[in-house]
C-alpha cells in the first residue's frame, strides 16, 4: 500500500480559517455533550441521594472495566424535541467492557423525570437492542424508570418500532444465543418489567428495585388492595418466591459485583477472522481534520486529505484511481481492520456509481468491511446524464451495497443529499454503525435547491390560476422553506431524532470505528448474493 | 533521463548523467559519481565520490531493504497511477467535467501562475470545486465569465503554450 500524499498547506489562509472555525464547532458540541451527560436539576439529585441511589454514569463508571474505552451512543438523542426536557433521550447507550467481554450497555436516567421514557428514549432503546442483535453482542440492561410518557403514549406504544419491539428484540437475542443480564436498580414498571423479565440473567437490588406489572396506585386503583411496592415486586418476593428475578443484592454495589460476575461466566464469542495487520498510527496529524473540512456545505474538499488523517500510516490501496474520480475507492486498514473504502469526492456520475457497485463486489468476495464517508449532494442530473442511464446505474450501486454481506460503516463527513444518501449507505440500509460530524447536513436535497424548486411551482400555480405573479409571494416561499431546512438538515437535528449513533468530533473518528468494526465482527457474515443489476 | 523512486516512502527523482566509467547520479542540486564493488552476495561495497561504504541489500516483493553503516533505507517504485493523478492533468486548457455555473474567478488574462494555484471556483449541483492550474504559466484566456453557465466540456481557461526548446544544436 502506497502512502498517501498530502498536499495540504496547513499555513494558508483557508486551512486557518476552516481550522478556527471547526475548534469551535467541536467545543460547543464537547459543551452540549457535558450539559447532557451531567446537568440535572437539584432537586432530581437530591431526590435520588435521599433513596441511596448512584446517578446512571457513576453505576457504569463501576460497572466497566477500569481503564476500558466506553463507546457512547447517541448522547445528543433528543436535544431538540420537548423543549430540550429529555437530555440524551434520558438514558445512557454504547460498548463498554465488562469482565473482558464487549457488550452493549442501557442504562435508564432516573435524573430525568424517574427515569420516564419518552418516544425517542423508546428508538434509543430500540436501537441499542438492534446493534446488539445485528452485531451478535451480549446486553446489559440497567433499570431504573418509571415507565412509558403516558401522555406520549400513542408515539411510543403501538407501532412497530416502538416499545413492543423492545421486547421482541430482547426474545430474538435470547433465541439466537446472544445473553442479557438486568440489573434492576430501580423500578420497572408495566411494559418496562419485561426487560428483567426476557433478560436470560438478572439481578435485584432489595429495597429500592421492584419488577411489577401494575404499581400499588395501581393496584389500589383497580381492586383497593394497599400494597407497598417491596411486597408487590420487590427484591425478596421475586428471588424467594415469583422466580421473576435471579439474584438478591443488598446494595446497588453488590448488584454490580454479581452482575460482572455473570458476565465473566458469559463464553466469549468467536469473532470472524479478518485480514488484521498490526496498528500503526496515521502518518498525517488527525488535528489537521479540522483545517480541511469546509465551513461550508457547498465547498468541496478532497476525501484522500481525510482518509490520510484516519487510516493506519496514512496508507491507501487505491482502486481504479483513474477512473469515475467523483469517487474514491481503495483498501486500507483502521486499527488493523482491513476495510474497502468508498469516499464521495464530487457527484456521482455513470462512471463512478459503477466503480462503486465493481469495488463494493470486490470487498464481497475478499471478505472486506465496507467505510462510507459521505460528502455527496446527489446523482448527476440532466438530459445527457438520464441518457447516459445515471438512474439505472444508481439502481446497481444501491443493488450491491444492499446485497453486501459483509458489515457495513458510514460516517456523515458533510453533505449527504438525495439519493446520494441511499447508494452510500444512510441510515435505511443497515449499516453496523454510522456516525456524523458537527457540520454535516442531510435532506432530499439542499435548502436553496429545495427553496427554489418550491418557488418555481408555485411561479406555475399562479400563472395557471391567471394570477398577477407576486416576487413578494415567491420571496416568502423560499424563505420559509430555507429555514425549515436550515432547522431539520442539522446534524443536530439529525442526531437528535437518532438518524445516527451519534455526532463524533472527527478527531475521535478513528478510535470510533476501530471499536464499531471489533465489534462487528462477533456476527457470521450475511448470506451472499446479489439481486438483478439492470445492465 | 529522470527516474522516479520511493526512498522509505518518501518520493524523489534522480538523472543520470553518465553510466561509464562510473555512475554520475544527479538528485536535487548534488551530484554523485558512484561506483559498487562486484559481489555475488547480499553484502556489497559501493564507493561515493571517493568513500567506501559497506552495505546489506534485501529484497522482499517490490521492495529493496538496504542497509548502509547503521541505517536502513526502503526502496521501491512510486504507483505511476496514482502519481499522475496526484499531479493532476498537464496541458495548455481547464475544461469543464460537468455543466455548471463559474462562482469566482482567482485570477486573470495575463497572470503568472504556478501549477497547483487555484483558478477558478465552478458550482454543479449544489457543489462548488476548485480548479487549479495543470503547470506553471500565463493566463492567457478566461472563456467563461464569473456567474455563467456552462455546458460539459466547456473550456473555461487557457495557458498560453510554452515557449518552444530550443532546437538542439545540428550534429555535424
Amino acid at each position: 500500500m502506497t502512502i498517501i500524499k498530502s498536499t495540504l498547506n496547513t499555513s494558508s489562509e483557508e486551512f486557518r480559517q476552516r481550522y478556527a472555525h471547526n475548534k469551535k464547532a467541536v467545543a460547543e458540541l464537547r459543551e452540549m455533550q457535558r450539559v447532557a451527560r451531567h446537568i440535572r436539576p437539584q432537586r432530581d439529585l437530591d431526590r435520588l441521594a435521599k433513596q441511596g441511589k448512584m446517578l446512571p454514569r457513576e453505576r457504569l463508571e463501576k460497572l466497566l472495566d477500569p481503564g476500558t474505552p466506553f463507546l457512547e451512543f447517541s448522547t445528543l438523542a433528543a436535544n431538540r424535541a420537548y423543549n430540550g426536557e429529555s437530555p440524551s433521550a434520558s438514558c445512557i447507550t454504547g460498548i463498554g467492557t465488562i469482565s473482558g467481554q464487549e457488550v452493549v450497555i442501557h442504562a435508564d436516567d432516573a435524573s430525568v423525570k424517574g427515569g420516564a421514557w419518552y418516544p425517542l428514549t423508546v428508538k434509543k432503546i430500540v436501537r441499542a437492542l438492534e446493534i446488539a442483535l445485528e452485531n451478535h453482542l451480549p446486553m446489559v440492561h440497567l433499570c431504573d424508570s418509571a415507565g412509558g410518557q403516558l401522555q406520549l403514549q400513542s408515539d411510543l406504544f403501538p407501532d412497530k418500532h416502538l416499545a413492543g419491539r423492545m421486547f421482541r428484540h430482547q426474545a430474538m437475542m435470547s433465541k439466537y444465543g446472544i445473553k442479557q443480564l438486568a440489573l434492576v436498580f430501580g423500578q420497572c414498571t408495566a411494559g418496562g418489567a419485561y426487560i428483567p423479565g426476557l433478560c436470560d440473567y438478572n439481578v435485584i437490588v432489595r429495597g429500592t428495585g421492584a419488577v411489577f406489572l401494575g404499581g400499588p396506585p395501581l393496584v389500589k386503583a383497580a381492586t383497593g388492595a394497599i400494597v407497598t411496592s417491596e411486597e408487590l415486586g420487590g427484591c425478596d418476593m421475586h428471588t424467594q418466591i415469583s422466580g421473576t428475578c435471579d439474584y438478591p443484592a443488598d446494595s446497588e454495589d453488590d448488584a454490580i459485583r454479581i452482575g460482572r460476575d455473570i458476565v465473566a461466566q458469559w463464553e466469549k464469542p468467536k469473532k470472524w477472522s479478518i485480514q488484521q495487520a498490526v496498528p500503526e498510527a496515521p502518518l498525517y496529524d488527525p488535528d489537521e481534520l479540522y483545517g480541511i473540512i469546509p465551513d461550508d456545505i457547498k465547498k468541496g474538499f478532497e476525501m484522500r486529505e481525510v482518509i490520510a488523517r484516519i487510516v493506519d500510516g496514512s496508507r491507501f490501496h487505491e482502486y481504479q484511481p483513474a477512473y469515475g474520480t467523483t469517487l474514491v475507492c481503495g483498501y486500507a486498514n483502521i486499527w488493523g481492520f482491513k476495510v474497502g473504502i468508498l469516499a464521495n469526492n464530487g457527484i456521482l456520475f455513470n462512471d463512478s456509481s459503477l466503480k462503486a457497485a465493481h469495488f463494493m463486489e470486490l470487498c464481497n468476495q475478499n471478505n472486506t468491511p465496507l467505510l462510507f464517508l459521505q460528502n455527496i449532494t446527489g446523482f448527476m442530473i440532466g438530459t445527457e446524464y438520464e441518457r447516459a442511464g445515471i438512474t439505472k446505474d444508481g439502481a446497481k450501486m444501491i443493488m450491491a451495497q444492499v446485497g453486501s454481506h459483509v458489515p457495513k460503516f458510514t460516517v456523515m463527513c458533510h453533505a449527504s443529499f438525495g439519493a446520494g444518501n441511499y447508494g452510500m449507505c444512510g441510515r435505511a440500509y443497515d449499516g453496523r454503525f454510522l456516525f456524523t460530524w458537527p457540520n454535516h447536513q442531510i435532506g432530499v436535497m439542499g435548502g436553496e435547491q429545495a427553496a427554489n424548486t418550491l418557488a418555481e411551482v408555485k411561479l406555475n400555480q399562479l400563472k395557471r390560476n391567471g394570477q398577477e405573479v407576486n416576487e413578494e409571494i415567491l420571496n416568502e416561499v423560499r424563505a420559509q422553506t430555507l429555514k425549515a431546512y436550515e432547522t431539520q438538515t442539522s446534524a443536530y437535528y439529525s442526531t437528535s431524532e437518532l438518524w445516527d449513533d451519534g455526532i463524533l468530533d472527527p478527531v475521535d473518528t478513528r478510535n470510533a470505528l476501530g471499536m464499531a468494526i471489533s465489534a462487528s465482527l462477533n456476527a457470521p457474515l450475511g448470506d451472499r448474493g446479489y439481486g438483478v443489476f439492470r445492465m | 533521463m529522470s527516474y522516479e523512486m520511493l526512498l522509505n516512502e518518501q518520493d524523489i527523482s534522480l538523472d543520470i548523467l553518465a553510466r561509464r566509467p562510473d555512475l554520475k547520479i544527479k538528485s536535487g542540486d548534488s551530484t554523485y559519481t558512484v561506483f559498487e564493488m562486484p559481489s555475488d552476495g547480499a553484502e556489497f561495497e559501493i564507493e561515493v565520490d571517493g568513500e567506501l561504504y559497506s552495505g546489506y541489500r534485501y529484497v522482499s516483493g517490490d521492495e529493496v531493504y538496504v542497509r548502509i553503516g547503521t541505517r536502513t533505507f526502503i526502496v521501491g517504485l512510486p504507483q505511476a497511477s496514482l502519481r499522475a493523478h496526484s499531479q493532476g492533468k498537464t496541458g495548455d486548457a481547464l475544461h469543464a467535467d460537468m455543466p455548471g455555473t463559474v462562482i469566482s474567478l482567482h485570477t486573470e488574462v495575463g497572470a503568472e501562475v504556478k501549477a497547483g494555484d487555484k483558478l477558478i471556483t465552478i458550482e454543479s449541483m449544489k457543489l462548488q470545486v476548485g480548479l487549479v492550474a495543470p503547470r506553471d504559466g500565463v493566463v492567457e484566456a478566461i472563456h467563461v465569465p464569473a456567474e455563467t453557465a456552462f455546458d460539459r466540456g466547456a473550456l473555461l481557461i487557457s495557458l498560453a503554450p510554452l515557449a518552444a526548446p530550443e532546437a538542439a544544436p545540428a550534429k555535424s
